[in-house]
């Protein structure tokens, strides 16, 4: 930070490719970069407008979920309980819509709601009884995935009304609506996460958590309101995965928030807390995306598939921290 | 032992040390002082084998040696003995000391030879200890000398200690240095660092000093004063006496905060007392008498049984901190190490920093470029991590973070600790300017000589209790010493 002022002028060359190299988790771009590449000369059905549109859609959800992930990470704390959020908020819509008539935009919003609470009761789990986030967010994963099959008795809900499937499946111009509230979540979740006292009190809390105490923060308000977030995404991506499967299915999204958290730790937030770019997880967040859709173009088998996408993730976060030392 | 021969260091902007040479002979306990920045860190750093250096050359026992890594000082024979001690909890003392190079019989652990050797190198200083103890139920000085004979296992020659009584009650530190007179005999060789002129005093044979780099001398510590010392360090002459308290302060006539009859645990017992504004309330006792615990229970941080916190005639609200509070351990409890200064130290003021939460980002750079060019923080940018100041300049941070939080009530725990003499000095200035623009201090240290000299008042405590309050008039060292010490 400022040292670099001091080198000769000879070395201006090695200077600029070393600040590029000192960008954080210029890593992660690079490879998103050369995943790009490499597709694009394997086949001629990936660089295309329309497949960069399909890549965008297919990451909607993951990348709704990693937000609210990354607030809960960098804060310190981890939310496994995203995968069963997503199913029990589409099960909540469908039903709402189809057995009591709900108007479809407020069975959504009831979806949605039903997420945050969830997001609440890992919250109030976390910091009132003190069970440290893992282990909340792992019995209530349980208990949210089987509250899900409760409502809908183990079968699967549809014939909801026609205008359920236009949140997943319609287009405003040429973006799929996924994709406009993904951008528009990314805004402001940008914005808050490095504008506003609340993003700062994050990285606090992630850092040092006794020090933010003593700096006057208020940590367990801050901390329940961040797993109220990550429900809140978890809810809004459920209701758009329903509406584009048109149904209401207990078992979906299942292992979500495995991908979702790869997509945290790809775009470089420390699982420590205290550190991390909202920026670089989107960049997460399309790697996973890129390489789903470039495999599948190319015919990769699912099995091999795993094994590539968990690789990737130790190759890129593994070359990062080799960088670093 | 360990030559110094012409060792020089810089950072960019900084020369951290320039030309220094000396000598640690064998089997003496060798002081290093200097204020902070003097480059005292530097050069132990380097002997140990975290930093290299730029030029100059190390000799041990006469021979050059390379200092690439950790490992090779360690293989010559140079341990650091760090707060963060290397051991393992939750194993027992033997566990530890045999940790890596296990003895063993027919392929099992031989545990009673470990524990029977353990207990022999601690009878050798006379030290009477089950070796079968978990090292997480030993006081903090007995971690310490498990540390020590741990590494004497692997023929440790040089012993570094960083400040190593900052964490000792007064008996520990006792224990810890009737320890280090028996290393000495054995030949072995302890770098000592510390700012505690008394343990300089009590325990060097030797002592170096450093300033802004340079070399200033070693001096044998039986033919040099105190004040000398101090004038060497500082380049000038500073008392103890100095001009700390301000008499053109006024101290205001309404009680601001008031607790009454607090009780927490066996800790603290019927506690009472008011602070008017801008009053400078000073708190002294021995270590364990229940400051900290004081503090923390007035912040909030500490749920106590029975009693009142009062904050201009309202009880305080445990989850809206009314107060400031600079804590003891400022590097575990209020730092955030790894972000910089500005995150650091607008912390506690965004409310005012922003609109709708919005934080003003310029207003934000201003306030704290502000606080750093007052303050005098040495660093070579406000986006600089916080982990890299030294102590006196991290422990302003913390200290300009409630400068403008709006705030009527700091509480200071032993807020000069580990910061060198100059350092000091500007933090008391600090406090007075403080407390002449109306905020009332509660000012806690177990240094009875920077109370005496800032407080308007001193509460004594011993065991839990404030035994005296003492007004400034009445203030006598004696008196005081006798309060805070016998029953």
């Amino acid at each position: 930070m400022g040292y670099d002022t001091d080198q000769p002028d000879s070395y201006s060359l090695k200077k600029g490719i070393d600040r590029i190299f000192a960008v954080e988790n210029i890593g992660i771009y690079l490879f998103l970069l050369a995943i790009i590449i490499f597709f694009s000369l394997m086949t001629n059905a990936f660089l295309t407008f329309n497949n960069f549109i399909v890549i965008l859609r297919q990451v909607s959800i993951i990348g709704i979920c990693a937000f609210g992930e990354t607030f809960v990470v960098i804060a310190g704390g981890i939310d496994l309980s995203v995968g069963s959020t997503v199913a029990l908020s589409g099960v909540i819509a469908a039903s709402l819509a189809k057995f009591l008539n709900v108007p479809v935009p407020l069975a959504f919003l009831a979806g949605i709601a039903a997420g945050s609470l969830c997001g609440y009761l890992n919250g109030i789990l976390t910091t009132k009884v003190r069970i440290p986030p893992i282990i909340v967010t792992l019995g209530t994963l349980t208990i949210i995935r089987g509250l899900a099959f409760i409502i809908v008795g183990g079968t699967t809900v549809f014939g909801m009304p026609v205008s359920y499937r236009v949140l997943g499946r319609s287009y405003i111009g040429f973006v799929p609506i996924p994709v406009v509230v993904l951008i528009i979540i990314f805004v402001i979740f940008f914005i808050v996460l490095n504008k506003l006292s609340f993003g700062r009190y994050l990285y606090a809390i992630g850092s040092n958590e006794e020090a933010a105490v003593i700096s006057g923060v208020r940590v367990n308000k801050v901390k329940t309101l961040v797993f109220v977030l990550s429900g809140l995404m978890a809810g809004i991506g459920g209701a758009i995965l329903s509406s584009r499967l048109d149904s209401g299915q207990a078992a979906t999204a299942s292992g979500l928030e495995l991908d979702v958290l790869t997509a945290v730790v790809l775009g470089g937030v420390s699982i420590a807390g205290g550190k991390g770019r909202l920026a670089s997880v989107f960049v997460g967040v399309l790697i996973i995306g890129i390489l789903a859709n470039g495999m599948v173009l190319l015919n990769v088998q699912h099995f091999y598939q795993l094994v590539i996408k968990g690789s990737v993730l130790l190759l890129a976060v593994g070359l990062d921290t080799l960088r670093k030392k | 032992m360990v030559d110094f021969k012409n060792i020089s260091k810089s950072f960019p902007g900084v020369d951290a040390l320039k030309n220094v040479s000396f000598t640690i002979e064998e089997g003496e306990v060798h002081a290093i002082v200097g204020e902070n920045g003097a480059g005292k860190s530097t050069l132990i750093k380097i002997l140990s084998g975290l930093q290299l250096m730029d030029e100059g050359e190390i000799c041990i026992q006469g021979k050059t040696v390379e200092l690439r890594s950790t490992r090779d000082a360690f293989s010559q024979g140079i341990t650091c003995i760090y707060q963060e001690l290397p051991l393992a909890p939750s194993l027992s003392i033997s566990d530890n000391i045999f940790l890596g190079q296990e003895r063993k019989r027919n392929g099992f652990l031989d545990t009673n030879s470990q524990n029977a050797t353990a207990a022999e190198y601690f009878k050798e200083f006379d030290i009477d200890v089950d070796p079968r103890t978990p090292v997480e139920k030993l006081s903090v000085s007995m971690q310490q000398i498990t540390a020590i004979i741990k590494s004497m296992m692997k023929e440790a020659k040089v012993f570094i200690m960083d400040e190593p009584t900052a964490t000792l009650g007064e008996h520990e530190v006792d224990r810890l240095f009737t320890f280090i007179g028996k290393l000495k005999k054995k030949n072995i060789s302890v770098i000592y660092i510390s700012h505690r002129m008394d343990e300089i005093f009590g325990i060097a044979d030797r002592v170096t000093v450093l300033k802004d780099g340079n070399y200033m001398g070693t001096k044998v510590v039986a033919e040099i004063s105190k004040s000398d010392l101090i004038a060497l360090m500082s380049g000038k002459n500073i008392h103890d006496s100095d001009l700390v308290y301000d008499e053109g302060r006024t101290v205001g006539s309404t009680t601001v905060l008031e607790v009454k009859n607090l009780h927490y645990g066996t800790v603290l017992n019927d506690i009472s007392f008011g602070v008017k504004k801008g009053e400078i309330f000073g708190i002294t006792g021995l270590v364990g008498a229940g400051k900290t615990e004081l503090l923390k229970c007035m912040y909030g941080l500490l749920e106590y049984e029975k009693g009142e916190i009062l904050f201009q005639d309202q009880a305080v609200d445990s989850d809206s901190p009314v107060f400031g509070f600079v804590p003891e351990d400022r590097k575990r409890e209020g730092l955030f190490l790894n972000l910089d200064l500005i995150r650091n130290i607008s912390i506690s003021s965004l409310q005012f920093l922003s609109r709708f939460s919005y934080i003003n980002r310029r207003k934000e750079v201003g306030l704290v470029e502000k606080h750093v060019r007052d303050l005098d923080i040495k660093t070579s940018s406000i986006l600089q991590q916080v982990q890299f100041l030294s102590g006196g300049n991290q422990q302003k941070v913390i200290l300009s973070r409630w400068l403008s939080s709006n705030k009527n009530v700091l509480l200071l725990d032993e807020p000069t600790r580990g910061v060198d003499v100059m350092g000091k000095t500007e933090i008391y200035k600090l406090i007075n300017v403080l407390s002449k623009n109306g905020l009332s201090i509660v000012f806690s240290s177990s240094d009875v000589t920077e109370v005496l000299s800032i407080s308007d008042r001193i509460a004594a405590m011993r065991n839990g209790r404030i035994v005296k309050v003492f007004e400034r008039k009445d203030f006598n060292k004696e008196q005081l010493l006798h309060e805070i010490m016998f029953d």
